[in-house]
């Protein structure tokens, strides 16, 4: 408990909560509440409804609607428009049941078991028998002096990637783009390399002379090194420079430049992808504990904190060493779902789960490649293993088409 | 909720909106068999590496799950 959330709320008018303490008097049943609409937080509160029936499901998210990464680089691009990542909570409302409130969540307090969202401009307070927790990354923002609203990083689709696109649209022919790459654990790991050569093809294509360097803060390209090795080396040869072990340390946004392990770099368009922690509610939470004081550990048989067994954290927040994806995060929902049923009528969680990813990405405006990555939890570590990686043996025209049915029927999964 | 790791791309209940092939409803065992060949024959396609990630237990439960919905 914050004690300066405490205080404030201390001077607020009562009658707020008072309405749910009405209406727990008169249901019976279990109440989940989910902080975070993406992927994690959609998924898990269709699913619960799904599997669940007589559960209520309330999902709060600081938006009216999630704009998804997935296909997010070809919004940049100009190749799709941005309604086309557009997902609303309509269909979980009125399909599934979820109770959606979009509000700013003010305060978690886990011994009341409650969480208390700011909602326009007033304060609701929601108790819950299990919160779920989805909110996603947040940034280290980098030495010097930083502005994502001058040097986009677009790791968070909305305005982010209409930022990031209009800058492109507007690079002078023969310009530099400096794309660099954060230290892993990050945001789907494929993502930045995709980035990279969707930039580099729209280069190709619209600003004659102009070239991308990427500045990769770890030592080798971190998924599908093949495809992208060969993007690099040979699609986008002249076009694409890529520097491994170039770790951003200082960025200067309005002067357009930066610092790195290898030397001082500057271009016309920044796009910085900063390193990346647990969302700012799971650290206030005080759940963050893993060694590299960035994720929340939890126990993958249900995602519940191993310092607070009735908090679950889904998604790019956890710290189970699994990819950070919208489809690491759809995957995850469901064992944590199921658990959590499981739970609520006195059953122990399936002790086999699995977890999945698979992806496409785009790696020209006409090609895409593939990911796919299974997990099996391993009784005797209490961990996810990997059992199974591999990649695409090369981009294809009909992998391009795959990408966006992939996309439509994950979109579909998580919200409707 | 192992089948339910399909619907990412075959859609829920295997049902999917667009592109990929509904997976409900089928013959269980021609799907494990499937299932089966995926997993073993050299991986060309993504189906062929997913179907990688399971033992081969849990796609016999998977394709008995599935069969058992109706189809699309």
């Amino acid at each position: 408990m914050n004690r300066r959330h405490f205080l404030h709320l201390a001077g607020l008018a009562s009658a707020s909560f008072a309405l749910p303490r009405a209406l727990r008097a008169q249901t019976a049943a279990p109440r989940v509440v989910i902080v975070g609409g993406g992927f994690a937080g959609a998924t898990a509160a269709k699913y619960l409804k799904l599997w669940g029936g007589n559960i209520d499901v309330t999902l709060i998210d600081r938006n009216a609607e999630h704009y998804a990464c997935i296909l997010s680089n070809l919004v940049v691009t100009g190749q799709i428009p941005i309604d086309r990542i557009k997902l609303g909570y309509t269909n979980l409302q009125s399909k599934r049941g979820v109770k959606f409130v979009q509000g700013e969540v003010f305060d978690v307090d886990p011994a009341a078991r409650k969480v208390v969202v700011q909602v326009g401009s007033g304060y609701s307070s929601f108790t819950y028998d299990r919160l779920i927790l989805a909110p996603g990354i947040e940034f280290v923002s980098p030495a010097g002096s930083y502005n994502a609203d001058l040097t986009p990083h677009a790791w968070k689709a909305g305005p982010q990637t209409l930022l990031l696109k209009k800058q492109l649209a507007a690079l002078p022919s023969r310009g530099m783009v400096l794309l660099s790459i954060p230290k892993s654990p990050y945001r789907c790991p494929p993502g930045p390399y995709e980035r990279a050569c969707v930039i580099a093809d729209y280069l190709k294509r619209k600003k004659p002379g102009a070239r991308i360097t990427v500045l990769d803060a770890n030592a080798t390209i971190q998924a599908e090194p093949t495809t992208f090795g060969r993007a690099f080396n040979e699609t986008y040869r002249g076009i694409l420079t890529y520097r491994p072990d170039a770790e951003v340390t200082e960025v200067y946004s309005a002067e357009k430049r930066l610092i790195t392990s290898m030397g001082p770099f500057s271009g016309a368009l920044l796009n910085v992808i900063p390193n990346q922690r647990a969302g700012h509610i799971v650290t206030e939470a005080g759940l963050v504990n893993d060694p590299s004081g960035r994720w929340a550990l939890v126990n993958p048989l249900t995602y519940g904190s191993t310092a607070n067994p009735y908090i679950h954290i889904l998604g790019d927040s956890q710290g189970t060493g699994q990819p950070k994806s919208g489809h690491m995060a759809n995957s995850q929902a469901k064992v944590c779902a199921d658990a959590i049923i499981r739970a609520f009528n006195g059953e122990s969680p399936d002790p086999d789960p699995t977890t999945s990813s698979a992806c496409f990405s785009p790696i020209t405006s006409t090609k895409a490649s593939w990911l796919s990555a299974s997990f099996q939890y391993n009784p005797t570590s209490g961990a996810m293993t990997r059992v199974d990686l591999g990649e695409a043996h090369e981009p294809t025209s009909d992998g391009f088409q795959q990408m966006y049915q992939w996309a439509d029927n994950i979109f579909a999964d998580s919200f409707a | 909720m192992l089948a339910s790791q399909c619907a990412q791309c075959h859609g829920t209940n295997g049902q999917a909106v667009s592109g990929f092939e509904s997976i409900r409803g089928k013959s269980a065992s021609d799907m494990f068999k499937l299932l089966l060949e995926m997993k073993t024959r050299p991986a060309e396609t993504i189906m062929d590496r997913q179907a990688r990630g399971y033992t081969d237990a849990q796609l016999r439960l998977i394709a008995e799950y599935l069969a058992k919905l109706p189809s699309a």
